[in-house]
Protein backbone atom coordinates (compact mmCIF):
# COMPACT_ATOMS: atom_id res chain seq x y z
CA UNK A 1 0.00 0.00 0.00
CA UNK A 2 1.42 3.06 -0.76
CA UNK A 3 1.56 6.48 1.43
CA UNK A 4 -1.23 8.61 -0.30
CA UNK A 5 -3.43 5.19 0.44
CA UNK A 6 -1.97 4.96 3.96
CA UNK A 7 -2.82 8.86 4.16
CA UNK A 8 -6.27 8.50 2.77
CA UNK A 9 -7.40 5.73 5.31
CA UNK A 10 -6.25 7.29 8.76
CA UNK A 11 -8.01 10.33 7.07
CA UNK A 12 -11.18 8.66 6.72
CA UNK A 13 -10.74 6.70 10.00
CA UNK A 14 -10.28 10.08 11.61
CA UNK A 15 -13.18 11.57 10.52
CA UNK A 16 -15.39 8.26 11.22
CA UNK A 17 -14.13 8.47 14.98
CA UNK A 18 -15.07 12.35 15.03
CA UNK A 19 -18.46 11.86 13.19
CA UNK A 20 -20.28 10.64 16.44
CA UNK A 21 -19.21 13.41 18.25
CA UNK A 22 -21.09 16.43 15.58
CA UNK A 23 -24.12 18.36 16.55
CA UNK A 24 -26.93 16.62 15.27
CA UNK A 25 -27.52 20.33 13.12
CA UNK A 26 -24.19 19.44 12.11
CA UNK A 27 -24.52 16.24 10.76
CA UNK A 28 -28.06 17.12 9.19
CA UNK A 29 -26.19 20.23 7.13
CA UNK A 30 -23.76 17.63 5.81
CA UNK A 31 -26.23 14.85 4.99
CA UNK A 32 -28.36 17.87 3.25
CA UNK A 33 -25.06 19.22 1.28
CA UNK A 34 -23.80 15.24 0.33
CA UNK A 35 -27.77 14.53 -1.34
CA UNK A 36 -27.64 18.03 -2.88
CA UNK A 37 -23.98 16.75 -4.77
CA UNK A 38 -25.48 13.66 -5.00
CA UNK A 39 -28.28 15.24 -7.57
CA UNK A 40 -26.19 17.68 -8.73
CA UNK A 41 -24.04 14.61 -10.58
CA UNK A 42 -26.55 12.93 -11.38
CA UNK A 43 -28.46 15.35 -13.23
CA UNK A 44 -24.84 16.12 -14.75
CA UNK A 45 -24.83 12.56 -16.70
CA UNK A 46 -27.83 11.94 -16.74
CA UNK A 47 -28.16 12.41 -20.83
CA UNK A 48 -24.39 10.74 -21.22
CA UNK A 49 -24.86 7.17 -22.92
CA UNK A 50 -22.30 4.77 -21.83
CA UNK A 51 -20.90 2.71 -24.69
CA UNK A 52 -20.99 -0.59 -22.94
CA UNK A 53 -25.14 0.68 -21.92
CA UNK A 54 -25.78 0.57 -25.81
CA UNK A 55 -23.68 -2.40 -26.76
CA UNK A 56 -25.51 -4.34 -24.01
CA UNK A 57 -28.95 -3.06 -25.38
CA UNK A 58 -27.68 -3.79 -28.93
CA UNK A 59 -26.83 -7.12 -27.75
CA UNK A 60 -30.10 -8.21 -26.66
CA UNK A 61 -31.79 -6.56 -29.21
CA UNK A 62 -29.56 -8.16 -31.77
CA UNK A 63 -32.13 -11.65 -32.34
CA UNK A 64 -34.96 -9.82 -32.56
CA UNK A 65 -33.93 -7.52 -35.14
CA UNK A 66 -32.23 -10.52 -37.05
CA UNK A 67 -35.94 -12.22 -36.60
CA UNK A 68 -37.66 -8.84 -38.14
CA UNK A 69 -35.54 -8.77 -40.29
CA UNK A 70 -35.55 -12.13 -42.03
CA UNK A 71 -39.41 -12.22 -41.86
CA UNK A 72 -39.18 -8.79 -43.89
CA UNK A 73 -37.16 -10.73 -46.26
CA UNK A 74 -39.69 -13.85 -46.63
CA UNK A 75 -42.67 -11.34 -46.81
CA UNK A 76 -40.96 -9.64 -49.80
CA UNK A 77 -39.67 -12.50 -51.71
CA UNK A 78 -43.22 -14.09 -51.05
CA UNK A 79 -44.97 -10.68 -52.30
CA UNK A 80 -42.54 -10.51 -55.29
CA UNK A 81 -43.58 -14.18 -56.24
CA UNK A 82 -47.04 -13.84 -56.21
CA UNK A 83 -46.94 -10.24 -57.97
CA UNK A 84 -44.75 -12.10 -60.99
CA UNK A 85 -47.38 -14.86 -60.68
CA UNK A 86 -50.42 -12.57 -60.61
CA UNK A 87 -49.13 -10.54 -63.71
CA UNK A 88 -48.41 -14.25 -65.62
CA UNK A 89 -51.71 -15.11 -64.90
CA UNK A 90 -53.01 -11.41 -66.03
CA UNK A 91 -50.86 -11.72 -68.98
CA UNK A 92 -52.42 -15.49 -69.99
CA UNK A 93 -56.20 -14.35 -69.27
CA UNK A 94 -56.13 -11.13 -71.63
CA UNK A 95 -54.45 -13.38 -74.60
CA UNK A 96 -56.88 -16.14 -73.81
CA UNK A 97 -59.83 -13.07 -74.43
CA UNK A 98 -57.81 -11.73 -77.20
CA UNK A 99 -57.14 -15.28 -79.09
CA UNK A 100 -59.10 -16.13 -82.65
CA UNK A 101 -61.05 -19.18 -81.05
CA UNK A 102 -64.13 -17.76 -78.45
CA UNK A 103 -64.04 -18.70 -74.97
CA UNK A 104 -66.62 -21.57 -75.09
CA UNK A 105 -63.87 -23.25 -77.05
CA UNK A 106 -61.84 -23.02 -73.97
CA UNK A 107 -65.08 -24.16 -71.62
CA UNK A 108 -66.09 -26.89 -73.38
CA UNK A 109 -65.21 -30.23 -71.49
CA UNK A 110 -64.93 -32.13 -74.71
CA UNK A 111 -63.27 -29.87 -77.52
CA UNK A 112 -59.77 -30.60 -76.64
CA UNK A 113 -60.49 -34.68 -76.40
CA UNK A 114 -62.28 -34.51 -79.78
CA UNK A 115 -59.17 -32.35 -81.01
CA UNK A 116 -56.58 -35.19 -79.96
CA UNK A 117 -58.44 -38.10 -80.83
CA UNK A 118 -59.27 -36.98 -84.04
CA UNK A 119 -55.10 -35.70 -84.50
CA UNK A 120 -54.66 -39.12 -83.48
CA UNK A 121 -57.08 -40.74 -85.72
CA UNK A 122 -55.49 -39.17 -89.05
CA UNK A 123 -52.46 -39.55 -88.04
CA UNK A 124 -52.78 -43.56 -87.63
CA UNK A 125 -55.00 -43.38 -91.46
CA UNK B 1 -28.76 -3.62 -41.96
CA UNK B 2 -31.74 -3.86 -38.89
CA UNK B 3 -32.76 -0.27 -40.11
CA UNK B 4 -32.78 -1.17 -43.67
CA UNK B 5 -34.96 -4.72 -42.62
CA UNK B 6 -37.75 -1.70 -41.25
CA UNK B 7 -37.87 0.49 -43.58
CA UNK B 8 -38.63 -2.45 -46.18
CA UNK B 9 -41.05 -3.83 -43.59
CA UNK B 10 -42.40 -0.83 -43.11
CA UNK B 11 -42.88 0.12 -47.17
CA UNK B 12 -44.47 -3.42 -47.35
CA UNK B 13 -46.57 -2.30 -44.54
CA UNK B 14 -47.70 0.78 -45.81
CA UNK B 15 -48.25 -0.46 -49.52
CA UNK B 16 -50.87 -3.45 -48.22
CA UNK B 17 -53.99 -0.96 -47.52
CA UNK B 18 -53.55 0.73 -51.02
CA UNK B 19 -53.46 -2.30 -52.67
CA UNK B 20 -56.36 -4.00 -50.73
CA UNK B 21 -58.49 -0.95 -51.95
CA UNK B 22 -56.76 -0.61 -55.51
CA UNK B 23 -59.23 1.04 -57.92
CA UNK B 24 -62.31 0.63 -56.08
CA UNK B 25 -63.69 3.33 -57.25
CA UNK B 26 -64.17 4.06 -61.40
CA UNK B 27 -63.01 7.71 -61.05
CA UNK B 28 -59.58 6.42 -59.19
CA UNK B 29 -58.97 4.78 -62.20
CA UNK B 30 -56.76 6.45 -64.77
CA UNK B 31 -58.04 6.94 -68.04
CA UNK B 32 -56.02 4.07 -70.30
CA UNK B 33 -57.27 1.63 -67.52
CA UNK B 34 -60.99 3.04 -67.64
CA UNK B 35 -61.25 3.03 -71.39
CA UNK B 36 -60.03 -0.65 -71.77
CA UNK B 37 -62.58 -1.35 -68.65
CA UNK B 38 -65.29 0.31 -70.47
CA UNK B 39 -67.57 -3.02 -70.95
CA UNK B 40 -67.07 -3.19 -67.43
CA UNK B 41 -67.90 0.54 -66.00
CA UNK B 42 -71.39 -0.38 -64.52
CA UNK B 43 -70.38 -3.60 -62.65
CA UNK B 44 -66.93 -2.04 -61.62
CA UNK B 45 -68.04 -1.51 -58.03
CA UNK B 46 -70.03 -4.56 -57.37
CA UNK B 47 -66.43 -6.88 -58.38
CA UNK B 48 -64.72 -8.08 -55.76
CA UNK B 49 -61.27 -6.45 -54.68
CA UNK B 50 -59.50 -9.30 -56.13
CA UNK B 51 -61.31 -9.42 -59.69
CA UNK B 52 -60.78 -5.58 -59.67
CA UNK B 53 -57.21 -6.28 -59.38
CA UNK B 54 -57.12 -8.87 -61.83
CA UNK B 55 -58.62 -6.76 -64.18
CA UNK B 56 -56.28 -3.85 -63.89
CA UNK B 57 -53.56 -6.61 -64.28
CA UNK B 58 -55.32 -7.88 -67.24
CA UNK B 59 -55.03 -4.74 -69.42
CA UNK B 60 -52.01 -3.31 -68.23
CA UNK B 61 -50.42 -4.27 -71.95
CA UNK B 62 -54.28 -3.22 -73.24
CA UNK B 63 -52.72 -0.50 -75.40
CA UNK B 64 -50.17 -3.04 -77.67
CA UNK B 65 -53.06 -5.34 -78.69
CA UNK B 66 -54.39 -4.52 -82.22
CA UNK B 67 -57.89 -2.88 -82.50
CA UNK B 68 -58.69 -6.04 -83.76
CA UNK B 69 -57.50 -8.25 -80.33
CA UNK B 70 -58.70 -5.25 -78.19
CA UNK B 71 -62.56 -4.81 -79.27
CA UNK B 72 -62.21 -9.27 -78.63
CA UNK B 73 -61.16 -8.45 -75.54
CA UNK B 74 -63.56 -5.84 -74.49
CA UNK B 75 -66.58 -7.91 -76.78
CA UNK B 76 -65.38 -11.12 -74.14
CA UNK B 77 -64.90 -9.20 -71.03
CA UNK B 78 -68.72 -9.22 -69.07
CA UNK B 79 -69.19 -13.05 -69.88
CA UNK B 80 -65.36 -13.31 -68.27
CA UNK B 81 -66.33 -11.54 -65.43
CA UNK B 82 -69.34 -13.58 -65.60
CA UNK B 83 -67.36 -17.50 -65.10
CA UNK B 84 -66.57 -18.88 -61.47
CA UNK B 85 -63.21 -19.06 -60.94
CA UNK B 86 -62.72 -22.79 -61.62
CA UNK B 87 -64.50 -21.97 -64.95
CA UNK B 88 -61.69 -19.71 -65.53
CA UNK B 89 -59.27 -22.03 -64.36
CA UNK B 90 -60.11 -24.67 -66.56
CA UNK B 91 -60.33 -22.02 -69.73
CA UNK B 92 -56.41 -21.22 -68.69
CA UNK B 93 -55.83 -24.75 -68.86
CA UNK B 94 -57.17 -25.69 -72.26
CA UNK B 95 -55.38 -22.35 -73.55
CA UNK B 96 -51.98 -23.20 -72.35
CA UNK B 97 -52.98 -26.43 -73.42
CA UNK B 98 -53.83 -25.65 -76.98
CA UNK B 99 -51.08 -23.23 -77.62
CA UNK B 100 -48.70 -26.30 -76.94
CA UNK B 101 -50.04 -27.73 -80.40
CA UNK B 102 -48.10 -26.83 -83.46
CA UNK B 103 -48.69 -23.68 -85.18
CA UNK B 104 -49.95 -25.43 -88.33
CA UNK B 105 -52.54 -27.01 -86.24
CA UNK B 106 -53.22 -23.82 -84.63
CA UNK B 107 -53.90 -21.74 -87.25
CA UNK B 108 -56.85 -24.67 -88.33
CA UNK B 109 -58.13 -24.18 -84.86
CA UNK B 110 -60.94 -22.18 -85.59
CA UNK B 111 -62.04 -24.38 -88.13
CA UNK B 112 -61.67 -27.16 -86.13
CA UNK B 113 -63.89 -25.56 -83.17
CA UNK B 114 -66.47 -24.94 -86.14
CA UNK B 115 -66.77 -28.25 -86.93
CA UNK B 116 -66.44 -29.50 -83.67
CA UNK B 117 -70.12 -27.58 -83.30
CA UNK B 118 -71.69 -29.05 -85.96
CA UNK B 119 -71.06 -32.24 -84.46
CA UNK B 120 -74.62 -34.08 -83.12
CA UNK B 121 -74.81 -33.01 -79.40
CA UNK B 122 -74.70 -36.73 -78.72
CA UNK B 123 -70.86 -37.11 -80.22
CA UNK B 124 -70.02 -34.08 -78.32
CA UNK B 125 -71.35 -35.53 -74.75
CA UNK B 126 -69.23 -38.88 -76.29
CA UNK B 127 -66.10 -36.45 -76.55
CA UNK B 128 -66.73 -34.97 -73.28
CA UNK B 129 -67.42 -37.95 -71.44
CA UNK B 130 -63.93 -38.86 -73.09
CA UNK B 131 -62.38 -35.96 -71.91
CA UNK B 132 -63.42 -37.00 -68.44
CA UNK B 133 -62.25 -40.31 -68.51
CA UNK B 134 -58.91 -38.83 -69.79
CA UNK B 135 -58.03 -37.21 -66.99
CA UNK B 136 -59.58 -39.24 -64.30
CA UNK B 137 -56.75 -41.80 -65.95
CA UNK B 138 -53.85 -38.89 -65.98
CA UNK B 139 -55.07 -37.86 -62.31
CA UNK B 140 -54.11 -42.21 -61.66
CA UNK B 141 -51.10 -41.80 -63.15
CA UNK B 142 -49.45 -39.01 -61.41
CA UNK B 143 -51.16 -40.74 -58.03
CA UNK B 144 -48.78 -44.17 -59.21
Amino acid sequence: MNDEAQFGRRIAGLLSERNGQLDPAVLGALGAARRRAVAASERQFAGVRSPYVAMAWWRTAKPAAAAVLLLAVLFAGDYVNTARTQAVQGEVETALLADDLPIDAYLDQGFRAWLQQAESSSSRS
Amino acid sequence: MAAAGRIILLALLSSLPALAHAGSDWRELSRAQQRALAPLADDWRELDPASRERWLRMVERFDQLTPEEQARVQGRMHNWSQLSPSERAHAVGQYRALRRIPPDQREALQQRWQEYQQLSPEERARARKDARKDSKSKKNKDRQ
